[in-house]
């Protein structure tokens, strides 16, 4: 370049050169472009611009550009600001008055000092393009108008549930605002096929439905789901009433079903329920009753549906108070239905609200049922949506209560037919099986004509009812027509009066009788009386009935014989005959041989058909005069009046014996019986009827113990043993009733100290002056039944003497009293004992009960834990004769003794056998060692007691010491405070 | 499978339609039992009975299937009587090709 400088006209040349040149690129260019300077003077331009200018380019340079292009009242705002504030770059947008749109970029020019000198202008024309954007942007504003006017919700989501767009109709829809939804997840949507109810939830308002539809969309570049919402709410509100509707009417005709064939009104309210919740739909239908208490409430008579539990717990009441506000008791208390249409928000409801909504109970209404005017109960019914029960549904529903109503109404009436009928026939049947003769009259014509009879009547006059009906009753006077009373029977015909007359009447058969006839007359609304009604009471029959009743007294009711109290009556009479015309009077006593089998074997029924059989078979064998008796159970007495012999007597025996060779069938059992007779005679064998039975009995004891089957008479020195036996049974029994028993006791002393520490309950039997004792009579006492009074008696005596003892003041002791196996396995002993204690109110542990191991062995676990429950009372518990059974020591070791008794054998062998006495210090060393005291009974000699003491024995009892003392020389000896004198010797 | 599943947790929004979302969560469960055995677990949410929750979870619409459990949460609105479908679009289950 230094050259250049060098020619300043070559170098002028060179610059002319280059700016035509780019002159002639910029005039190429179609665009316009425009330089101006810091005052918007054009410097220069293209050709393009000249020629939008309208002028040479020539022309234009020195003018203001807004003179030129674009033409207007000042530069470009843009450009301006540009200008003014050095921005590098401005665009803006002018429109030609041709409408032409043109673009202007304008980029500032700069001198060296960085100052902006002016700037330079780059024009396009966009006319095409922005009319293209023009009609695109109308176009989106047409959509968006018809998008948010659409009635349609119109919501696109994102691909995760975020809504992006929500058209008005959508926040109408949601009933929220536009923008509150944008942002918010609705979630993604799933049409299945095609379209899709949802609910929509609106906050404050119930939910409408609507149509869901889906399409994909692209939104601001992203994949997104379009959804249009269609309100279908009335819709659908329209077809479910519709649906509803027609439900009902299905309700309808199955309770018109139901009100034909319901038996009874539980039937029809169930039927009413079953049906408004089978085929109506409903939640939940129940039928409450009206009660007229004071609580005015109501019963639930029938219910069907989903929560039944709601009608226990809600109170019902048709009272006009806080819980009477239900449709039920609203609906008795104004007779008028009443719905509920939101049960949600009904401040009736408040109490049973949440009871009902927990059951899904939305919609409620009552319907009062009627019964002749008057509300007798409701229908309720519960639905699970609200806004039900509209107008139409209600006045169906109306219907149905109206419906049952009418069923109740119907029912009532039939059953009350029914009673009316019943009655009838119950009085019918009264009539019928009567025991009274009983007569109808018709009241309204002479005579008056018997109507009708009834059974009795023919029973007791021998009449047919076809003999008797529509004539007088006077065939039963057979013209004895003279009786004072039979003016009292036509007074009451005559004047329709209630009479009672005792008459003289005929049977058929012409005997007499007495009939006590009462009439009454019928009576109409108007007082007339249109029939009477005659009873006839047979006074005869009275007399039968008597009879019978005296018969039944003085026969067994089993087999129809001569009971006891008439054998004796006829035995007794027969003696007395005997007695006069020197004839002997037999008497046997039959007892038949293992009876007892019989009954316990094949029961009782086949035994009381064994007695009648036999029974039977005596009668047929008795002869004339002879008394056949049931004696009681198994016995039977018989009379012979006249026996010239004895022989005669066991003649007859044998003949009653022979009867039962016959074998017997007895429902099914062949029966094989024999007998055994004891026979007694007058007066060989007693002057008084109750020593000739007693006789007659012993000998067929001893017939029994000779091998049954036979026939036995009695002899005087007949079976002493038997005899024995018997007296002492009777003397026990007496005895016990008698108080003929008492108590001796025999002293109890202690080894160590000398003193009387005890004493043992024995108990005796003292009939007259003599003892006798228990080995005599305890085993009977067992055989009959008797141990347990016995025992019990033993008992409270001993208990109580102990505490008089204690109460006198005297040292106190205790009291052993001895237990019987059979006592012990009692199931009232510890009652017993308790009773005993409690009754004189002795201390427990003053008690000793004495067992023998024998007892216990036998079912050792319940005996031990019987004696550990007398434990608890308190008692002392010892074991009796210890030794004799088979029990070890070691054995006792489980039940809970105090104290052990060596058996007096062992006692007994002290001093002479060496093997005894071992025994007798092996069980007290070992018996120490289980913590029992040791008492040694039955001693009787010094070399024993010492023997005894010597080993360690703790008391001892026993003649050495004192026998078994009446109570005052027991009361005697412990006054005096006599010991055991063991001083003598030395320990 | 993994060795060690996660529990999903599902809240099923609807009104008053007990039974017939009962049986969709059957439904749910029987997918599940085949793919996860003893993994989900469902709440079945009664709006008109709680419109509280619905009002506090800002469901719009019921019936409405939300998966709370694993992250993310998702939900699903319409028609759910597709579990198959349903566990698909939600990335539980792969989509069960047509042709097996």
């Amino acid at each position: 370049m230094h050259s250049d400088q060098a020619d300043p006209g070559a170098e002028v040349a060179r610059l002319e050169r280059l700016n035509r040149d780019w002159q002639e690129l910029f005039d190429a260019m179609a665009d316009p472009i425009m330089q101006h300077d810091g005052d918007y003077r054009i410097v220069r331009s293209n050709r393009a611009y000249a020629a939008r200018a309208g002028r040479a380019a020539g022309d234009l340079v020195g003018r203001p550009y807004w003179e030129a292009f674009p033409r207007q009242h000042g530069p470009l705002p843009g450009c301006r600001a540009a200008l003014e504030r050095g921005l590098e770059k401005t665009e803006e947008q002018f429109v030609l008055p041709s409408g032409e749109v043109f673009v202007s970029r304008s980029y500032p020019l700069r001198d060296y000092g960085g100052r902006v000198r002016g700037g330079i202008h780059l024009f396009e024309d966009v006319t095409e393009r922005w009319k293209t954007t023009q009609a695109l942007d109308a176009a989106e504003r047409r959509l968006r108008t018809i998008v948010e006017t659409e009635s349609d919700g119109i919501v696109v989501v994102a691909m995760d549930g975020k809504i992006l767009y929500a058209n008005p109709a959508t926040a109408d829809l949601l009933g929220r605002q536009s923008d509150e939804l944008v942002g918010n997840s609705l979630g993604l949507p799933l049409t299945g096929e095609g379209t899709n109810e949802l609910d929509v939830l609106r906050p404050g308002l119930p939910p409408a439905v609507a149509e869901m539809r889906t399409s994909a969309l692209e939104w601001g570049g992203q994949a997104a789901y379009l959804i249009v919402l269609h309100d279908i709410t009335l819709r659908r509100l329209g077809e479910r009433r519709l649906h509803r509707i027609n439900r009902t009417y299905a309700v309808l005709s199955a309770c018109d079903h139901t009100l034909v064939t319901a038996r009874d009104e539980t039937a029809l309210y169930q039927g009413f329920c079953d049906h408004l919740v089978d085929t109506g739909g409903y939640r939940f239908a129940w039928v409450g009753q009206r009660r007229d208490d004071a609580a005015k409430s109501i019963a639930p008579v029938a219910a069907a549906g989903r929560g039944k539990d709601y009608l226990e717990q809600v109170q019902f009441t048709w009272g006009e108070n806080r819980w009477g506000t239900d449709p039920a008791g609203e609906a008795i208390r104004t007779g008028m239905s009443i719905v509920i249409p939101d049960l949600s928000k009904d401040p009736r409801t408040l109490l049973w609200r949440p009871e009902a909504l927990a059951r899904k109970f939305l919609t409620a209404i009552g319907l009062p049922v009627y019964l002749e005017q008057e509300v007798v109960g409701a229908l309720c019914i519960y639905a699970d949506s609200p806004g039900l029960f509209d107008r139409e549904e209600v006045a169906l529903l109306e219907e149905l209560a109206a419906d049952l109503s009418f069923g109740l109404h119907t029912l009532r009436a039939r059953a009350a037919r029914a009673e009316a009928e019943a009655t009838l026939q119950i009085r019918n049947r009264a009539i019928e099986a009567s025991l009274n003769g009983i007569v109808i009259f018709e009241a309204d014509r002479p005579g008056p004509p018997v109507l009708d009879v009834n059974p009795a009547f023919t029973r007791i006059t021998g009449y047919t009812a076809q003999e008797v009906i529509g004539k007088p009753i006077d065939l039963l006077f057979r013209g004895d027509i003279d009786q004072p009373e039979l003016a009292n029977v036509e007074g009451a015909f005559t004047y329709g009066r209630e009479t009672t007359a005792l008459l003289r009447n005929y049977r058929k058969d012409g005997s007499l009788f007495w009939n006590e006839l009462h009439i009454a007359p019928v009576l109409d609304d108007s007082g007339l009386a249109t029939h009477f009604v005659g009873i006839i009471n047979d006074l005869t029959e009275h007399k039968r009935y008597e009879e019978q009743l005296e018969f039944q007294a003085q026969h067994d009711a089993l087999t129809g014989l001569p009971n006891r109290l008439l054998m004796q009556d006829r035995l007794g009479q027969a003696v007395g005959l005997a007695g006069r015309l020197e004839r002997s009077v037999a008497v046997l006593f039959l007892d038949l041989d293992h009876f007892k089998d019989i009954n316990d074997s094949l029961g009782h029924a086949v035994g009381d058909q064994v007695l009648k059989e036999v029974a039977t078979r005596f009668q047929q064998c008795a002869q004339a005069g002879e008394t056949v008796a049931r004696y009681g159970g198994d016995e039977y007495v018989i009379i012979l009046p006249e026996v010239d012999s004895p022989l005669e007597a066991s003649r007859a025996g044998e003949r009653f014996l022979a009867t039962l060779t016959r074998s017997m069938d007895i429902n099914g059992h062949d029966l094989q019986l024999t007998a055994s007779v004891g026979a007694a005679i007058h007066p060989r064998d007693g002057a008084e009827p109750e020593t000739l039975l007693r006789n007659a009995d012993a000998a067929m004891y001893q017939a029994k113990e000779l091998g049954r089957d036979r026939f036995q008479f009695y002899t005087s020195e007949l079976n002493v043993r038997l005899k024995k036996r018997l007296q002492m049974r009777n003397q026990l029994r007496r005895a016990l009733d008698r108080a003929e028993l008492v108590l001796h006791f025999q002293p109890q002393v202690d080894l160590r100290t000398g003193a009387i520490v005890g004493f043992e309950a024995l108990v005796r039997l003292k009939p007259g002056k003599h003892l006798i004792y228990p080995d005599r009579f305890i085993v009977l006492a067992e055989e009959r039944g008797l141990i347990e009074r016995l025992g019990n008696w033993v008992l409270r005596a001993a208990c109580a003497q102990a505490k008089r003892w204690q109460t006198a003041g005297l040292p106190p002791v205790t009291m052993a009293v001895n237990l019987s196996p059979r006592q012990l396995s009692e199931p009232g002993l510890m009652k017993t004992v308790e009773q005993a204690l409690e009754e004189c109110g002795l201390e427990p542990r003053f008690l000793e009960l004495e067992l023998t191991e024998n007892a216990v062995a036998q079912a050792p676990q319940e005996m031990g834990r019987r004696l550990q429950a007398l434990k608890r009372i308190g008692v002392l518990l010892a074991i009796d004769d210890f030794g004799t059974g088979y029990s070890s020591l070691s054995y006792l070791t489980h039940f809970p003794f105090d104290k052990l008794k060596i058996d007096r054998s062992f006692v007994k062998g002290i001093a002479t056998s060496p093997q005894a006495e071992g025994v007798a210090a092996s069980i007290i060393t070992m018996a120490h060692n289980m913590h029992m005291k040791v008492i040694a009974e039955g001693c009787e000699t010094p070399q024993q007691a010492a023997f005894l003491d010597d080993h360690g024995c703790d008391q001892l009892q026993g003649f050495f010491f004192s026998r078994p003392l009446s109570a005052a020389n027991a009361t005697r000896l412990l006054r005096e405070g006599k010991g055991l004198d063991l001083s003598g010797r030395m320990h | 499978m993994s060795e060690q599943q996660a529990e999903y947790l599902f809240r099923l929004y609807s009104a008053n339609r007990h039974d017939e979302m009962q049986a969709v969560i059957e439904d749910f469960r029987q997918v599940f039992e085949k793919h996860f055995p003893g993994c989900c677990r469902f709440e079945l949410i009664d709006v008109l009975s709680e419109p509280e929750r619905a009002t506090q979870d800002e469901v719009f619409v019921t019936p409405t299937l939300i998966k709370t459990q694993p992250e993310p949460i998702q939900r699903i609105i319409g028609d759910l009587t597709e579990p198959n479908e349903v566990l698909a679009i939600l990335g539980v289950i792969k989509r069960e090709s047509k042709s097996s």
